[in-house]
Formats: structure tokens, C-alpha cells, sequence
């Protein structure tokens, strides 16, 4: 099979490490990590990568043509929900974002989500790729500040920005399952200390990514979008349910 | 630039130590309180509320012009209570159990209290009961739920049913916001209201005790 998989940059290691094994043909995009945090443009900028796979896919050779699109994404704020397709699947995984692909499926996500409350996680593509809570990240932060806004409201936007972290309890370090980095845990442990966190090492997974990039996807841990239906939340553990529409029909989306 | 314009554009600049001066200026001038609340701070927070509904301006610049607010009401405050001006309704406010977010929930906490609205801040990790308990404590109309996580914002659901479930159905609205929710969410869940955004939550909030 021929796999058109898009996915966010923070798995890219697992991701790319299982495609070049893989028994299928496999083309990846990337998007930057981050882009949760606004799942207007994220949604934005996945329905563009869906119809440029499409239209490329019109113009290949017949034995070349991908068969379905992958997307290497949970709910992730939303950001999923109304992409649709013309003529190949969509295929994503049935969680809210990738600290579920990281541990290895949902149900460990869920059950760490209620024994571990108020948790941040680490691991090494969020290290790597993200802005994660550290002294040197918020001395960044807070520079930013005085330039954009004074030093007179510096100190009170860290203390709005960042006041959530107070209320968080655990620094959880999810290993990586093909050869950790130490310096990373050094880097979680830091931060534990650093902001008072219970720190927690927990193995991770390469399970739920092996299944999505490979396949089979059962119905149980991925949903299976055909063409001409969108991706609608279900709001259940299932996450997501298609949706038939048509291909332009955007209404209540941004 | 009169005095009022001079608070109103310092506000929208999120400068503070300038907003209290020219509180200050105001009242030595002899505006009366209500008239520098009305037409310096709060028209300056409108304007910045209208700004960041429309993405012209983003969370920073709302936080700065919403303490500078805060640092001139101070100033005002005693003539205020002085002249009788009163709150204009009761809101509880909180982020949903198992949710440890506030940065959007103190948005609209301070977007309502601008506009008014006496504001019961419950903080973070509220269970079900503790905004029911709120909202009958303080006989308020309305309760605001946040939550910035897909696992969390089933809680919201919760909610809504224990409201439908006691002596306060029908009675008191609630209200829902967060960056995971959607305007489909709320009409599955039963809730009386979703907005996108601080300034929205703070109008529609308004509008319940109109």
C-alpha cells in the first residue's frame, strides 16, 4: 500500500523511524508542533495538505497513486475536526492528542490523565521541537515581554501566563522506547525540581504508532473517514465519527 | 486630548502608572466617578476587547490593559461606592475538575468585571457541586465554565445536568468557553451558551441580566 501520512513534527522520530521500516510505501509531511494551540489554522493548514495530496495523486501514474491519507494527529484542540476528503480515506487515531500515541493507546492515557492529575508531560520530540516549561525557556519568555510590553508589565504577564503551572502536580517523562536520551530526563528532572513537580518516569510505547503507521486500522483505536464525509467529534472515548458532507460545505467551521 | 481620552488611550496601552495619574487628574478636575468608569476605563477596555475579538490584539495585550483598568478603578473606587453605583449581577466562574488552566477563564473574569458584572472566581479544578454551591451561596444567574483540554470537557456536560437536575433548572444559565469547545458541543450538552472568545463571554453574560 501506498501511505500519504501528514503528521506533527513532535513524533517525528517514531514516525519516520517506522516508515523506513515499513512494509508499505510511505511519504510523509510535516507540520510544526505547536499548532494546537490555534486548531482554526492547524485545521487550515491539514485540509491544504489533504487537497494538495489529492490533486498530486491525480496526476501520478496509476502504481504510484497513494491509497489512503494518515494523519499523525488526536483531537488536538479540535484542530482535526471538519477535514474531508475527495478520493482517498482519511485514517486517525481515536485520541485527544499524541501523549496517548507516545504511551501507547488511549485507555493508558486516560487512566495515567486520572492517577497523575495536573500532570505535564516531557519527552524527547516535545524537548526537541516544543516550547516546554524550563528556567532558560522562561527567561526567553520573559525578555520577549520587556520588549513587547516593558519591563513595568513583564513580571505580571509571567505570573498570568504561567500561572497554571501552580496548579500542576506531576512532571511525567515518558521514556522512548527505541533508546533514550539521558540529557533529556536531566532536562524533565530539572524542571520537576525547578516548579515543585512529583517527577514520574513512565516507559513509552511504540505500540499505537506501529498501528498507525502500519496498519491494520482497526475501529476500535482509529476512525476510517471515507471520501465526501467529514470528521465530526463524537464527544465519547471514541473521540470521532465521519460525517458524509459535502466538499465544500464549511459551515460551522472557521 | 481630555482627560477621559487620555485614560482610555493609556488603558488600550496597557500603561497603568499613567492610567491611575489621569484617574486621578479626572477626579481633581471634577468628573464625576461613574463618568470616568464609564467613558475612560471601560471605553478603553471595550475598544481593546473589540480588538482582540477580531485577532487585531492577543493575550498579552488584554492582560496589560486589564490590570491598568483594575489599577484605576482602584483609584476610583471610593467615590464609586460613594455615588451607589451597583454591580449589575451575580456570575460564578471556574475551570472544570481535572482542568489546571486559568489564562482564558481570568480573560473573561476580567472582561465580566469590566463590564460590571460581580464576578465569584471559583479558580481551577472545580467539581460539579462546589459551582452549584456557588451559585446558590451567592444567588447568582449564571455559571461560566472553562476548560482548555478535550479530556476535560466532558466535565462541562456534568454540569449542565446537575443544573437540570436541582432547584436552579431553568433559573440559572450556563455558560461554556474554551479553546476545544464549539458552538455543536454546547448544543449537545444541553448548555445555555457558547462563546468564542473573553469579550463575547462578557456580553452575553451582560445580556442575561438585562
Amino acid at each position: 500500500m501506498r501511505i500519504a501520512l501528514i503528521g506533527c513534527m513532535v513524533m517525528n522520530r517514531e514516525i519516520s523511524r517506522l516508515a523506513a521500516e515499513s512494509s508499505h510505501v510511505i511519504r510523509v509531511w510535516w507540520l510544526r508542533q505547536g499548532l494546537h494551540d490555534t486548531p482554526d489554522i492547524l485545521r487550515t493548514e491539514l485540509q491544504k495538505m489533504i487537497d494538495s495530496v489529492e490533486r498530486e495523486n491525480e496526476i501520478l501514474r496509476e502504481n504510484l497513486r497513494f491509497h489512503a491519507i494518515v494523519l499523525a494527529y488526536g483531537l488536538c484542540s479540535n484542530g482535526v475536526l471538519g477535514l474531508r476528503s475527495r478520493t482517498l480515506p482519511i485514517i486517525v487515531p481515536r485520541c485527544d492528542d499524541c501523549i496517548s500515541l507516545f504511551l501507547g493507546s488511549a485507555e493508558r492515557y486516560r487512566k495515567l490523565f486520572h492517577s497523575m492529575p495536573g500532570a505535564y508531560w516531557y519527552n524527547r520530540g516535545w524537548i526537541e521541537q516544543a516550547f516546554t516549561p524550563s528556567e532558560e525557556n522562561y527567561r526567553l519568555q520573559r525578555a520577549q515581554y520587556v520588549e513587547e510590553y516593558g519591563e513595568e508589565n513583564a513580571d505580571y504577564l509571567m505570573e498570568c501566563t504561567n500561572h497554571w503551572m501552580t496548579n500542576y502536580t506531576y512532571c511525567g517523562y515518558i521514556t522512548c522506547p527505541y533508546g533514550d536520551c539521558p540529557e533529556h530526563e536531566v532536562y524533565a528532572r530539572q524542571a520537576a525540581e525547578n516548579f515543585g513537580w512529583k517527577f514520574k518516569k513512565v516507559d513509552g510505547s511504540m505500540e499505537y504508532f506501529d498501528a498507525l503507521v502500519n496498519g491494520p486500522w482497526d475501529d476500535v483505536r482509529f476512525l476510517t473517514c471515507p471520501p465526501h464525509s467529514r470528521i465530526e467529534a463524537d464527544y465519547t472515548d471514541r473521540k470521532f465519527r465521519s460525517v458524509p458532507c459535502e466538499i465544500d460545505d464549511w459551515e460551522g467551521y472557521a | 486630548m481630555s482627560t477621559l481620552n487620555e485614560i482610555s488611550e493609556w488603558l488600550q496601552k496597557g500603561r497603568a502608572p499613567k492610567v491611575k495619574a489621569f484617574v486621578q487628574q479626572a477626579l481633581d478636575e471634577g468628573i464625576p466617578a461613574n463618568e470616568i468608569l464609564q467613558d475612560g476605563l471601560l471605553d478603553g477596555m471595550n475598544i481593546i476587547g473589540q480588538k482582540f475579538k477580531n485577532n487585531e490584539v492577543f493575550v498579552p495585550e488584554v492582560l496589560v490593559a486589564a490590570r491598568a483598568m483594575n489599577r484605576g478603578i482602584e483609584v476610583l473606587r471610593p467615590y464609586l461606592v460613594a455615588n451607589g453605583v451597583e454591580e449589575k449581577g451575580t456570575v460564578i466562574l471556574g475551570t472544570v475538575k481535572g482542568d489546571m488552566h486559568d489564562i482564558g477563564k481570568n480573560l473573561v473574569r476580567m472582561m465580566m468585571e469590566g463590564k460590571g458584572l460581580k464576578v465569584i472566581d471559583l479558580g481551577v479544578d472545580v467539581p460539579v457541586e462546589k459551582f452549584l454551591d456557588a451559585a446558590r451561596e451567592n444567588d447568582a444567574k449564571v455559571i461560566c465554565c472553562s476548560a482548555l483540554l478535550t479530556t476535560t470537557m466532558g466535565e462541562m456536560r456534568n454540569v449542565v445536568e446537575a443544573v437540570e437536575a436541582s432547584e436552579m433548572k431553568g433559573k440559572v444559565k450556563v455558560m461554556i468557553g474554551g479553546a476545544p469547545i464549539t458552538q455543536t458541543f454546547c448544543e449537545q450538552i444541553g448548555a445555555d451558551c457558547y462563546t468564542a472568545d473573553a469579550t463575547s463571554a462578557a456580553e452575553a453574560a451582560l445580556s442575561y441580566f438585562k
